[in-house]
């Protein structure tokens, strides 16, 4: 019992936020309202399981993983063949950004880009046609910011954002628990600012358009 | 005996309580280690003070033999745009002292590094800090440095036998850069553990794995920024002055790199 009490100390705002979830649902039970009631607990579950993958994902980049020097960094929507093909050819790190932006999955390399051996390693970009002019950024994207960044960008829903990705991100959240890897066909096309941006670090960037 | 040669880092792996920090830096002050690197995501830097003032006035040890460092992190610099004094007039006044040896940006952010460094050089022209430099940077920062006439004093980086970084050794070698290594052991990092090529050449010397890589460090022109929460440690890395590696160890040594970092510079510093 002093180990809960001792937990539950040490994890005030996550006790908070477990009671509130389940005054919610009693409220909800107390009022009949069964519907909504299942839907609440479920949105629960698959937060809490998407919050997880998506911290997952962030593991080889931490201090204690022997993950280093790998030849291929493939970022962003769900990956085509002819990436698929690509990274077969040396060890390779993917980071699945569903609906990711370009800026988004831009900014996700400036953050992660030093994983990739230093001379010879290569960056992958992968976004949808559609998102090649927005900017926006989804939970997923905003796991691997410094808090830097988050200020840069002026993400101030950000802390909220990464605890609660189905409030932020429903549909995104939902494509990344279900890991949704398509064999959509998608073309290589230049940008001069990420071609820059990994020549200058000895790294080649590449850029792949979902069509 | 050279003991400024080694710094004790007050860093991740270090002590934080006043108890358990002033017992480690006890014992490197009675080796005679003198020099202390903190910052402010240490947490240290009060701690560090206080415990310096009581051991100086204990074992009578002036200003002027202490070497003191410390550095400036990435939300100061984006905070107050580069205009970092006010954070310096606070270190200074968390130290205790009335000037830096050495003030480093701890990661230099590409958007706020120009007005940083331009606050770096007016603290050294007025005397509130001795040296400056700027930690965690590769070769290709160093030439950019140069281009713009940025000369740093010090460099620190990420620097053991898996990650021996001789580029960038070698261009501060050249350039009158002095070169500080952190995790200078890598956490003993089970590849260095194992190597039959370190327990060999440690055998050779009379000495433990932890002072032959701080040896190696010391041999190569590089000052090891070591931690320990250990007091008994402490003296075991302090006793490496007694002896010299042979260029062959050196190179035996050298030829672990793998280029392997534990901190992705690109995770703490976007876009560096």
């Amino acid at each position: 019992m002093p180990g809960i009490i001792k937990k539950v100390k040490n994890h005030k705002k996550a006790a908070a936020a477990v009671l509130l979830i389940l005054l919610i649902i009693a409220v909800l039970l107390f009022f009949r309202m069964f519907v909504l009631a299942a839907i609440t607990i479920a949105a629960v579950i698959v937060n809490e399981f998407t919050v997880r993958k998506m911290n997952k994902q962030k593991d080889p980049f931490w201090k204690y993983s022997k993950i280093r020097n790998v030849d291929f960094l493939v970022i962003g929507d769900i990956n085509p063949k002819a990436v698929q093909s690509l990274s077969e050819s040396g060890r390779t790190i993917s980071i699945f950004l569903p609906g990711c932006t370009l800026a988004g999955a831009y900014e996700v390399l400036r953050h992660t880009f030093s994983i990739l051996k230093e001379s010879g390693g290569t960056a992958v970009l992968v976004v949808r046609k559609k998102n090649v002019e927005r900017i926006g950024y989804s939970p997923f994207e905003i796991s691997f910011f410094h808090p830097v960044t988050v200020n840069r960008l002026g993400l101030i829903q950000a802390k909220y954002a990464l605890k609660l990705p189905i409030l932020f991100a429903p549909i995104k959240s939902l494509l990344f628990l279900s890991g949704l890897k398509g064999v959509k066909n998608a073309s290589e096309h230049c940008n001069k600012e990420i071609s820059g941006f990994c020549a200058e670090r000895g790294i080649e960037g590449r850029l792949y358009i979902i069509i | 005996m050279d003991t400024n040669r080694l710094i004790f880092g007050t860093g991740v792996s270090s002590s934080k309580d006043y108890d358990g920090l002033k017992q480690v830096i006890r014992a490197a002050v009675e080796s005679r280690i003198l020099a202390f690197d903190t910052a402010p995501s240490y947490g240290t830097e009060e701690v560090l003070g206080r415990i310096l003032k009581e051991l100086s006035d204990e074992m009578v040890i002036d200003r002027e033999s202490l070497f003191i460092q410390t550095k400036i992190d990435a939300w100061q610099m984006q905070e107050s745009d580069g205009n970092i004094s006010k954070y310096v007039e606070s270190a200074m006044k968390k130290l205790g002292v009335d000037y830096i040896d050495s003030l480093l940006i701890h990661w230099p952010v590409p958007e706020y590094f120009n007005t940083t460094w331009e606050s770096f050089v007016k603290l050294r022209r007025a005397g509130a800090v001795r040296k400056i430099g700027v930690c965690n940077v590769r070769l290709r920062h160093l030439k950019q440095f140069a281009a713009f006439d940025y000369v740093p004093d010090i460099i620190q980086i990420e620097r053991n036998p898996l990650r021996t970084c001789g580029k960038e050794i070698d261009f501060c070698l050249e350039h009158g850069i002095e070169v500080q290594a952190y995790s200078p052991l890598c956490k003993m990092d089970e590849r260095l553990r194992d190597s039959g090529i370190l327990k060999k050449v440690s055998q050779k010397n009379g000495k433990s794995l932890g002072q032959t890589v701080l040896r190696w460090h010391i041999d190569t022109g590089v000052t090891p920024v070591f931690t320990s929460t250990k007091p008994q440690r402490v003296g075991e890395y302090a006793g490496i002055f007694d002896f010299k590696l042979s260029d062959e160890d050196i190179c035996k040594i050298s030829s672990l790199n793998i280029d392997y970092k534990m901190y992705l510079e690109s995770m703490l510093c976007p876009g560096l």
